[in-house]
């Protein structure tokens, strides 16, 4: 026996309406518990909502386009042990008894063919693609399958400038061959696209680098290792900066939107830039000064596992007043971090290196930490910057200093 | 042996719409037709006629009610010679007009029976003549359906054609079949002053369409007429010598009655098997329909059918499209025939019109839908051009509020029903037509309310129950 059961959309934060980008399931599909089913994006993130429970979909309650909010049906799950026959499909499709035209070759899979065969067209108006006449039209005489195409138009009316840049994609990337592959950006990508060709092009960026010896921080990390709790370089780094961000309190700010006043933070929240299959997000971790090295350890751990399943809360990525982008666990000397706009700096952290350091008399080998930092010029000038990075220097070198 | 690029068969609106396309897209083009005249059933002895006779029993019927408006006119003294002329004037007109158009794009045009002899040639009945083609197009339509059991030899027994050459007006005119056809030809009938009966098989007159928008034009008629006997069936008809005895089987008609005149409009049939067009192996359902694909090609490469030969609805403007696709097609372009509705238009009094899905179709394949239904009682351009009767019914779908279908009973319906193909075309939803400024007071407003009735937003009326 089989029971229907309803799929809700969860508590995904305090948000209202957010918007249905994707949906990952359709009727009949058999889901198993957390396959996600459906993607929901704000401005600020996307996510994927995972099932509650397997079950054979049977009826889908919302599209794409659609705005959700907390406790919303989203679909309807048979559970049942036994995958049911699933008769609508066949009939469905027998339904129509196409004179088997050509538009089951659609150009884009067979585009060399085009030319021997003139009369190969797409007759696609399936009724999800939402498009007009004259636009169907255009789409036969490219030999573009309007499925394949999401329209930018209101309510996803695919108009000619879709068609058109479809079409030049395919041209310009060469795609007529099999040589290449076209695959689109991660929804992920084309967010944070957008923001860094933004903070990239209107950020007067100035980078500084420096190298901080940490043999004594080391030490520390590998005498605690012993005790088996592991610290990375990472969480060191997030303490020191909060310490010399305390004294100069220009690098944690944001420059408001007409670039005329600096809002300077009382908090000490710090942006994480966290690598993940689906590019990059920058997970936030608050008042990192009250928290403990080990306290900041576990949640930095929790916080990257849960980024790289595309399950952080869009109010997890808010209100940094600062951001470290490490690279320190993969290599690289050194690199220039794009400032995370409307935020003024960010910090670079590439490998640790050992070199011979010059102690006065002799050469000794030291663990070397490189540092970039790049600040917002309108905000900091030079010599602020170099001052912060000296500070850092200090208190990184020198860890004890981290509990003044 | 005449030999040319494209050979179009029939000059009905699809033939010589093909035929002209494919000349102005530069092929040398023949074009076939069997009658003296050009332009097929549609111009000679269907839409263009019946719509001249309909437009005469519109003034009559006008100039009868005018006493409404405080104007008295005598009966009217009806000179049945000056009535077929004007309508042959019409029709001479548009015909002799697709003539200069021909000769404008030097389209050759032949009379004649074509008959395929192969997948390239065809023969020229009542000539010799053999012509030979790359491409075809079969646009040789429809003739009336004609059962056995109906006694055509006697003149008294018409079919539409017979009935649209006004030879004289009936006292007693039985129509069988409640359809299009019928229901224009019992109009004119009517106004020009005979007695009308319609019999029909189904339970409601233009059974295609739905109920409810037949229902304004069911009631002023059923007043009117003598009888319309619905879930009835004519079993034997026999002409004798006061005129023609017919029986019936159905609850409320009697078991026979004789009339003077008795018009058959029971459908069409496709002309699929007249043409010998199995000797160039084109293929033809058993209903005589000619198999064509989107692009109306059939299943021989250089052969393409279009029109009431390759399936319903039977209408010109569905032709005429299609035509175009297949000359373009012809000619090397990538068109198809991807229309998402086709619309009916019933000319009668009120007019009849839909377009999209019907109710019915909603219903059977099981697609949830909201309807706003606004009547026409409320409008008040309706009101002010002496009518009451009259409803608007837009179909949209229950999630999305995109628009389905429409219905329209009432004056002019034929001519508001595209606001409503182009919202489905463009895939406009409820509110882009309920806020989409029309003017008032017009009838065209109506469309814009059964939108509003369905989204709860209407004024001019108490919203649907049901509505935010």
């Amino acid at each position: 026996m089989s029971t229907t059961k309803n799929v809700n959309l969860p508590d995904i934060g305090d948000l209202d309406s957010v918007d249905v980008i994707e949906i990952l399931v359709k009727i009949g599909d058999l889901v198993k518990e957390n396959d996600s089913i459906i993607t929901l994006e704000t401005d600020k993130a996307t996510m994927e909502i995972p099932a509650p429970f397997s079950g054979r979909v049977t009826n889908l309650a919302i599209k794409v386009g659609d705005k959700v909010t907390h406790g919303d049906l989203i679909l309807t799950v048979e559970s049942d042990s036994e995958p049911a026959e699933i008769e609508s499909e066949p009939s469905v499709k027998s339904k129509e008894p196409e004179v088997s035209l050509e538009d089951s070759t659609p150009a884009k899979d067979k585009p060399n063919k085009l030319d021997q065969k003139k009369e190969e067209i797409s007759l696609d108006t399936e009724p999800d693609s939402h498009a007009s006449p004259s636009i169907r039209k255009l789409a036969r005489e490219l030999g573009v399958s309007l499925s394949k195409i999401s329209g930018s138009g209101q309510k996803g009316r695919i108009l000619a400038e879709d068609l058109k840049s479809y079409v030049k994609q395919i041209v310009t990337t060469g795609n007529i061959d099999d040589e290449v592959e076209i695959i689109p950006l991660s929804r992920i990508k084309k967010i944070s696209g957008k923001h860094l060709t933004h903070c990239w092009t209107t950020i007067p960026h100035v980078t500084q680098f420096d190298e901080v010896n940490i043999e004594q921080m080391e030490q520390f990390r590998q005498h605690q290792k012993e005790r088996n709790i592991k610290l990375s370089p990472l969480v060191f780094i997030m303490k020191a900066v909060v310490q010399v961000l305390k004294n100069h309190p220009n690098f944690n700010a944001s420059l408001d939107k007409n670039g005329e006043n600096l809002v300077i933070k009382k908090y000490f929240n710090l942006g994480i830039a966290v690598d993940t299959p689906n590019g990059l997000v920058v997970p936030v971790v608050r008042d990192v000064g009250k928290k403990s090295l080990i306290e900041l350890a576990k949640e930095l751990k929790e916080t990257s596992e849960r980024a790289r399943e595309g399950l952080l809360k869009p109010e997890e990525m808010r209100d940094a007043g600062f951001t470290i982008s490490s690279l320190g666990g993969i290599g690289g000397t050194q690199f220039t971090p794009i400032i995370n706009s409307p935020e003024v700096a960010i910090l670079g952290v590439s490998r640790t290196q050992i070199k011979p350091i010059w102690n006065g008399e002799s050469f000794e080998p030291a663990t070397m930490l490189p540092l970039a930092l790049s600040y917002d010029h309108r905000v900091i000038d030079g010599a602020e910057g170099a001052r912060f990075m000296a500070d850092l220097n200090q208190v990184l070198r020198n860890i004890t200093e981290m509990l003044l | 042996m005449i030999k040319t690029q494209v050979l179009v068969i029939g000059s009905g609106p699809g033939g010589y719409t093909a035929a002209f396309r494919a000349a102005d897209l530069g092929k040398e083009v023949v074009l076939v037709e069997n009658h003296d005249n050009l332009g097929g059933v549609c111009l000679n002895v269907g839409c263009i006629p019946s719509k001249s006779l309909l437009h005469t029993a519109q003034v009559i019927n006008e100039a009868k009610s005018a006493n409404q408006l405080g104007i008295n006119f005598e009966s009217p003294k009806i000179d049945i010679k000056g009535v077929r002329k004007n309508k042959e004037n019409t029709v001479n007109k548009l015909t002799g007009g697709i003539k200069v158009l021909a000769k404008a794009r030097k389209v050759k045009v032949l009379t004649g029976y074509a008959k395929f002899l192969s997948t390239n040639q065809v023969s020229l009945g009542g000539t010799d003549e053999i012509i030979e083609f790359e491409h075809c197009v079969i646009a040789a339509g429809s003739r009336v359906t004609k059962l056995p059991i109906f006694p055509f030899e006697d003149e008294r027994v018409m079919d539409s054609t017979d009935a649209l050459l006004l030879e004289d007006i009936p006292k007693r005119l039985l129509i069988v079949g409640g359809g299009i056809i019928g229901l224009e030809m019992a109009t004119i009938y009517d106004a020009l002053g005979s007695e009308i009966t319609i019999v029909e098989l189904c339970e409601q007159l233009i059974p295609t369409a739905d109920k409810d928008i037949i229902n304004p034009l069911f009631k002023r008629i059923k007043k009117i007429y003598s009888n319309i006997f619905l879930n009835t069936k004519v079993t034997k008809i026999t002409a004798i010598k006061k005129g023609i005895k017919v029986s019936f089987e159905g609850k409320d008609a009697p078991e026979t009655d004789t009339f003077d005149k008795v018009l058959v409009s029971i459908g069409r049939s496709p002309n699929g098997h007249l043409l010998d067009a199995e000797k160039a192996g084109v293929d033809i359902d058993k209903d005589g329909f000619i198999v064509t694909n989107r692009q109306m090609k059939t299943n021989v490469d250089n052969i393409f059918a279009i029109g009431d030969i390759v399936g319903q609805p039977m209408l010109a403007h569905k032709a005429t499209h299609e035509a175009k696709v297949a000359a373009e097609v012809i000619c090397g372009q990538k068109s198809g025939f991807d229309a998402l509705t086709i619309p009916s238009v019933a000319y009668t009094d009120p007019e009849v019109a839909w377009t999209g899905k019907t109710e019915k179709e909603l219903t059977t394949e099981g697609i949830k839908f909201k309807k706003g239904v606004f009547p026409w009682a409320a409008s008040g351009r309706n009101l002010s051009i002496g009518r009451s009767e009259g409803i608007t019914k837009g179909l949209f779908d229950s999630e999305t509020g995109k628009i389905l279908g429409m219905g329209i009973c009432g004056t002019n319906a034929g001519e508001l029903i595209s606001e409503a193909s182009l919202a489905i075309e463009m895939g406009c939803d409820m509110s882009d037509i309920a806020l989409t400024v029309h003017a008032h007071p017009t009838l065209s407003e109506t469309t814009a309310f059964a939108a509003e009735m369905a989204e709860g937003t209407i004024t001019d009326l108490m919203p649907q129950k049901n509505k935010k």
